[in-house]
């Protein structure tokens, strides 16, 4: 078991890769995308329905205003009709037509006049009377009286019908005039003079004032077609009557239409109006609200309604963030808990779930844990065995090494002196000897060397595997080393009369880093071993450049060869390929065990390749060193 | 392929041609001289704007406004002698002005009016009570020279009213300014109504204003005249400055504030605030009520003349008819 199989993988690009980031903004969309869409419709609607309906409002005022202008010039009509066919004062009138210059009847006329003024709801600010000249023979205001209205613009209309003039504005005077009149005729039905009334235009400015429902910025005002100059003042400071005002709704209604919309007014503020043309006082009637004042109930309704649906969606989001750490905080502790129990700590288990898929998991993670726990503890166990059993064997070994090289060396002594006194007599340093005695004590000192031989290699191979042997590295020529080995090796050669070749391959460095002397050893040991199983033929010896850093030592022999089951433990210690071969061979048994086992201390390694009948090859691969390579390697 | 070749270079020439051939006529500005009666006021507001606002430049015309009022050695111009004598090609003056001088001699013919009403008013001081010419009765009232408007103008109204001016201290006008009046010399003398009176409540005066056109005379106080040659041998002319003229007029009467500003901007004597009000209040003198801007009539003409021949400044059987002509205004007006 590995613990990186257990940490999170990397996050796919773009994509979030945590559920719970995954599963807020789930929450998120899901909270807020349906309100923002209600909402925005919501929205939409009541901004066009208030829209609507303020605009209807306009309307419904304008209809009222022009029913109530309507009603107010048809009552001023009639209540100069009513004058006119007021006995006393038609006969004062017409009177003073004739005789214009008679004072009592221009006392009696202003009388009668004055008491009209005076009736409430007159609409009048002042009656007067001129003749079919223009001269003006009566009036309730004395300064009136002697003018000629002969250029007035109603003088002409005025005596033949009643007649509304359209405000007009008037010389010396800031303000515009209305004046309606009806004919005053005799009883043939000849117009004799004009009965007039100058109409009171704070009246009129009072009736378009009434602004029932107009809040603070809702107005309803007159234009005049003269220069569309304002008839009624404005609701508003900075506005004289006297200039001229221009507008959507003013420039329609002047047209001679009537409508209503979203325009920006005379005082340049965006406003909802409606507008119509009077064509009896030739004036524009226009009624606007300021759209923001308007529209300020339904601006404050859609604030609510915002804050309410980001409460809402506020709301859902933290109940969407509650839910998703619900769901993730288990599994992030689960996951805590593998990270942790991959890292080792196999006592560690999670917290039991709930009923839920979580829980599940939880219950089949420990499950799992405690199978595994079983398995590694009986598994390590079992390797804590292993390893005491091979520690034992190896200090077996180990000891058994110790037990060879030192017992190698105290049968060294005395054989050493076996031989020595061997020779001492065979060179007849003893005294002479028979031809018979020699024989025998030749053979003594030919088996005393072959132990020596035997106990030698017992005790290099005791040594290499008690780890006692050390190498010691130091440049060596491979030409000259291959010279050595053959010079050593010749007379083996010689007298078992096998012919002997030495090559050097020219690409081997003349210079190289090693143990010579184990390196000889080891070619000498192959080259014995060579020597030994051959009958006829040769034996050659190679040294092979192989081009990268490693160089090999190849021995060749014509031998009995090596059969193939026999290849696996050839190096064994005290094997030959079987039980005669040694007898028949001679030899320790030790060479190849001791040449694998110098090869791998110096980093290199023995194959071998046979055929029986053929002979075999040997192949010591062994790693260049070079000399600089050693002194950088030592710097 | 070829052939198409050939036919979209013929469109190309013939548009290229198109755009070459063409060529807008040559508009060759004339230029043209104004005298006027006065130096700026309000009243010339409809030229200042006509040139402003490049209503002149677009008939052709190249107008120098020549100011009228004294010449520097302070001897009154003779804007109707200059016109005669060729130093200008239009003039202004007043209707009675205008008919004496052709009386005289002079062969000069009114062309249009700017003022549809006269402003001549008679103003006094608001504690006097004097609201009617007959009030003028038993008060010290400034009286102009009857050859001038302004004292045709009163000669005509008390004759109208039948008032005896025997009963009026009338003190022959020796100051054109309020002086008389604020001091208590006169308690009555003659303005225009978008001027004195304008003043004078600005100044915190309360003033009563009797406006002579409520009494049946009215007088055309600037009508534009040329001379019968000018008539004859260049209509186009003639119609070209009055037409330009009547949209400057048009022009002034539908921005006022604006018509004001260009005008103060002619002199160094005008005041921004005060030639606003004066605009205002020359509104309904430019353009009252059923009348169309720029127009003449028959009635205010023969009235005048009346007033006239009454007062013996005109022979009785003076050919009124002659003094203006209505052609080029109903050329203007498309009729």
């Amino acid at each position: 078991m590995t613990s990186t199989t257990l940490t999170p993988t990397k996050p796919r690009l773009g994509l979030p890769s945590s559920l719970r980031t995954v599963l807020v903004i789930a929450f998120v969309l899901l909270s807020v995308i349906p309100v923002a869409l209600a909402l925005t419709v919501a929205i939409l609607r009541t901004s066009e329905q208030s829209r609507a309906q303020v605009e209807a409002q306009m309307n419904s005022v304008l209809q009222l205003k022009i029913a109530a202008l309507d009603s107010d010039l048809s009552n001023a009509h009639t209540m100069l009709r009513t004058i006119r066919s007021n006995p006393g004062a038609s006969a004062s009138m017409l009177g003073l037509l004739e005789m214009s210059d008679n004072p009592s009847l221009q006392a009696s006329t202003i009388e009668h006049l004055g008491g009209f003024l005076n009736v409430e709801g007159t609409q009048f600010t002042e009656y007067f009377v001129y003749d079919v000249n223009g001269n003006i023979v009566g009036s309730t205001s004395d300064t009136q009286i002697g003018k000629i209205v002969r250029g007035q613009p109603y003088f002409t209309p005025s005596l033949s019908d009643d007649y509304i003039q359209p405000p007009y504005y008037e010389v010396g005077s800031n303000s515009l005039a209305v004046v309606m009149s009806v004919p005053l005729k005799d009883a043939q039905g000849n117009t004799l003079g004009v009965l007039a009334g100058r109409l009171n235009m704070d009246a009129l400015a009072a009736l378009m004032s009434e602004r029932v429902g107009l809040g603070e910025t809702g107005e309803t005002y007159l234009v005049s077609l003269e220069n569309s100059y304002l008839v009624t003042p404005s609701r508003f400071e900075g506005y004289p009557l006297n200039r001229s005002y221009r507008s959507l709704a003013i420039d329609e209604a002047l047209a001679g239409h009537g409508g209503s919309g979203e325009y920006v007014n005379y005082r340049g503020r965006e406003v909802i109006g409606a507008y119509q043309w009077l064509p009896d006082l030739q004036v524009g009637l226009v009624a606007e609200y300021e759209r923001s004042e308007a529209l300020a109930a339904s601006q404050q309704a859609t604030l609510i309604s915002t804050a309410v649906a980001v409460l809402a969606a506020g709301a859902a989001m933290i109940t969407g963030l509650f839910i998703a750490v619900q769901i993730t905080k288990p599994i992030t502790e689960l996951t805590q808990i593998t990270q942790q129990f991959a890292a080792g700590d196999l006592t560690v288990r999670a917290k039991a779930g709930g009923q839920n898929e979580v829980g599940a998991l939880s219950s089949a993670f420990n499950q799992m844990a405690a199978q595994l726990q079983e398995s590694l503890t009986s598994l390590e166990k079992s390797v804590q065995e292993a390893r005491t059993a091979t520690a034992m064997a190896r200090e077996a070994n180990r000891l058994k090494s110790e037990f060879l090289s030192t017992m190698s060396h105290e049968l060294r002594t005395p054989l050493n002196a076996i031989i020595g006194f061997a020779e001492i007599i065979l060179n007849g340093m003893a005294g002479p000897i028979s031809e018979k005695q020699q024989h025998k004590i030749a053979r003594i000192h030919l088996n005393s060397k072959r132990l020596l031989d035997l106990i030698n290699d017992l005790l290099d191979l005791a040594k290499i595997e008690a780890g006692r042997v050390d190498l010691v590295a130091q440049p060596f020529s491979p030409r000259d080393l291959a010279m050595g080995v053959r010079a050593q090796m010749e007379s083996l050669a010689e007298q078992r009369g096998l012919g002997f070749d030495v090559h050097v391959d020219p690409k081997l460095p003349t210079a190289m880093v090693g143990d010579v002397s184990r390196i000889e050893q080891v070619a000498k040991n192959l080259l014995s071993n060579a020597f030994k199983f051959t009958k006829e033929g040769r034996v050659e010896m190679a040294l092979h450049a192989n081009g990268g850093n490693t160089w090999e030592i190849i021995v060749v022999d014509s031998g009995i060869g090596i059969p193939p089951h026999a290849l696996e433990y050839i190096f064994d210690e005290f094997r030959q390929v079987d039980g005669t071969s040694q007898r028949a061979y001679g030899g320790s048994g030790l060479g190849l065990s001791i040449t694998r086992n110098l090869t791998r201390m110096m980093g290199g390694e023995v194959r071998v390749a046979s055929t029986v009948g053929e002979g075999s090859t040997f192949t010591v691969v062994l790693p260049v060193t070079l000399p600089e390579t050693a002194e950088m390697a030592v710097a | 392929m070829r052939r198409n070749i050939f036919a979209l270079l013929i469109v190309i020439i013939l548009m290229l041609a198109g755009c070459t051939a063409p060529a807008a006529p040559q508009v060759e500005i004339t230029p043209v001289r104004l005298q006027l009666a006065w130096v700026p006021t309000i009243e010339y507001s409809p030229f200042y704007v006509a040139e402003a606002n490049g209503l002149f430049a677009q008939e052709g015309l190249d107008v120098e406004f020549i100011n009228g009022g004294f010449d520097e050695n302070f001897a009154p111009i003779d804007q109707v002698a200059r016109v005669v004598n060729g130093d200008a090609d239009f003039g202004m003056a007043t209707a009675d002005r205008l008919l004496a001088a052709r009386a005289d001699g002079a062969p000069i013919v009114a062309i249009g009016a700017l003022y549809q009403r006269t402003p001549i008013a008679f103003i006094s001081l608001a504690e006097h009570g004097i609201t009617k010419p007959q009030d003028f009765v038993g008060q010290d009232v400034f009286v102009d020279d009857v050859a001038g408007s302004s004292g045709l103008s009163y000669v005509a109204m008390m004759t109208n009213l039948g008032i005896d001016r025997s009963q009026i201290n009338e003190i022959p006008r020796d100051d054109y300014s309020n002086e008389a009046l604020l001091s208590g010399r006169v308690t009555v003398m003659s303005a225009f109504v978008n001027n004195q009176p304008v003043q004078l409540v600005e100044q915190g005066y309360e003033v009563n204003t009797i406006l002579v056109s409520d009494y049946g005379v009215d007088i055309y106080a600037n009508v534009i005249f040329t001379t019968e040659e000018m008539i004859a041998n260049n209509p186009d002319l003639v119609e070209r400055f009055l037409r330009a003229s009547v949209a400057g007029i048009e022009a002034a009467i539908s921005d006022p504030e604006k018509a004001a500003e260009i005008t103060v901007a002619q002199s160094d004597e005008l005041n921004l605030e005060s030639e606003t009000l004066s605009m205002l209040q020359a509104l309904p003198l430019f353009n009252p009520a059923g009348t169309q801007v720029g127009m003449m009539n028959d009635s205010a003409w023969s009235l005048t003349a009346d007033m006239m021949i009454e007062q013996g400044l005109l022979p009785a059987d003076v050919d009124v008819q002659s003094a203006y002509t209505l052609e080029f205004l109903n050329l203007v007006y498309g009729e």
